[in-house]
């Protein structure tokens, strides 16, 4: 048993003592009734006896049940609990979500975020990060374990795709507030030189959210999940299959999923440049697409990494409470009781 | 706004309720000891307010 505040118990236990040493100190037995003489032999008259000797066991009792609602809620108050061991294990393993922000992959994207908010969710000391690309990339989340910012990012990505699909399929109109913020958060650093490279500049892309993963040289599990329709509109400086090949040296991972929309020589071109990673490729539509790439990042090895151990105090106040609850009864009853 | 009780509330609302019917009986104090079962059914929500959204 492990206090979090022992103070307020010793403190309690203090003020408990001194109260009863000032009530036994002081001398009120006449204060409240009359004195009178020659009891002798009221005392000695069986039925006073035997309500006296009731009278004294009850009383006692009523004080040992008010002492103990007091210790019990005093224990309460100090917080009583239980130190838990806990061994804090991380898997050693970055997972980066690398997004073609183009208006032809933005359904497949809305579409994946959410997919992806369920395999965020089960991460256990993973690190995830999210780069997001069309002429320039972006780092949206740098490579992080800390899940509920991640998360809060994949929500606020899903609503800005969901608007702008919405926009574009007419169903809101360019007055909506929500239209505006959307383009300006899509655009804002991945447009950048867009006039004289063009867009959608997909292994520019791939290279770039290379760089998220930081110290190459430590020895963990890499993984791309890269999302692109492959329609390159632009000046590349390193291809698809260049970047393909940059993650292999690396010992990258790329998992590649694109819209159903995709054309066959840019499907069969991104397909063999993933394949040069050892990674897959999807298209929207396919049975199990995200599934299979769970499984196939579950395949991928991951090493438990054993943390620092942190100890914790975790409340239980379910004994001292019910024994509070049962003494507090006790009293009631006892106090209707010693009204003789 | 999180609730965590400490015993189910419906355990706690038959216990406080068996007392209510307990001190009814005995009017003296009745105020002191009503305000201490409420508090008592308070304490055993174990009320907690987030200081993160989640």
């Amino acid at each position: 048993m492990e206090l979090a505040y022992p103070f307020v118990l010793i403190i309690g236990i203090i003020g408990l003592v001194v109260l009863i040493f000032i009530k036994y100190k002081r001398k009120t037995d006449y204060e409240d009734g009359k004195k009178i003489a020659n009891t002798k032999f009221v005392k000695e008259n069986p039925y006073y006896r035997e309500v006296m000797k009731r009278y004294k066991i009850l009383a006692t009792s009523l004080k040992t049940v008010c002492a103990i609602s007091i210790i019990m809620s005093l224990l309460l108050i100090s917080r009583v609990g239980s130190l838990n061991l806990e061994e804090m294990t991380k898997y050693n393993r970055d997972i980066i979500l690398c997004m073609d922000v183009s208006d032809s992959v933005n359904e497949l994207n809305r579409d994946l975020v959410e997919d992806l908010k369920r395999i965020v969710k089960k991460l256990k000391g993973e690190r995830f990060g999210i780069s997001v690309f069309n002429t320039s990339s972006v780092t949206l989340v740098p490579l992080t374990d800390d899940y509920e910012y991640i998360l809060n990012k994949l929500d606020e990505l899903q609503n800005i795709l969901k608007t702008r699909v919405d926009y574009l399929d007419r169903k809101i109109g360019f007055e909506d507030d929500s239209v505006y913020s959307a383009s300006i958060y899509l655009e804002a650093g991945t447009l950048v030189g867009n006039e004289v490279r063009g867009s959608s500049i997909i292994g520019d892309g791939l290279a770039s959210s290379i760089n998220l993963f930081g110290d190459l040289k430590e020895n963990r599990t890499r993984i791309v999940i890269f999302t692109t329709d492959n329609e390159l509109y632009g000046k590349e400086i390193v291809t698809l299959k260049e970047a393909g090949e940059i993650c292999k040296e690396k010992g990258i991972t790329v998992f590649g999923i694109s819209p159903n929309t995709i054309l066959s020589k840019d499907k069969l071109s991104m397909k063999e440049a993933i394949e040069i990673t050892g990674g897959s490729h999807y298209t929207e539509g396919d049975k199990n697409t995200i599934s299979s790439i769970i499984d196939n990042i579950e395949k991928k090895g991951k090493n438990l990494i054993k943390g620092e151990n942190e100890v914790k105090i975790v409340d239980k106040p379910q004994i001292p409470f019910i024994i509070l609850i049962i003494s507090l009864m006790g009293l009631f009853i006892l106090d209707k009781k010693v009204n003789i | 706004m999180i609730l965590n009780p400490i015993i189910p509330i419906w355990v706690a609302t038959i216990t406080c309720v068996l007392m209510i019917i307990i001190i009814v009986k005995n009017k003296s104090g009745m105020v002191k000891k009503l305000l201490t079962i409420f508090l008592l059914f308070v304490i055993n929500m174990r009320i907690m307010i987030p200081n993160r959204r989640r």
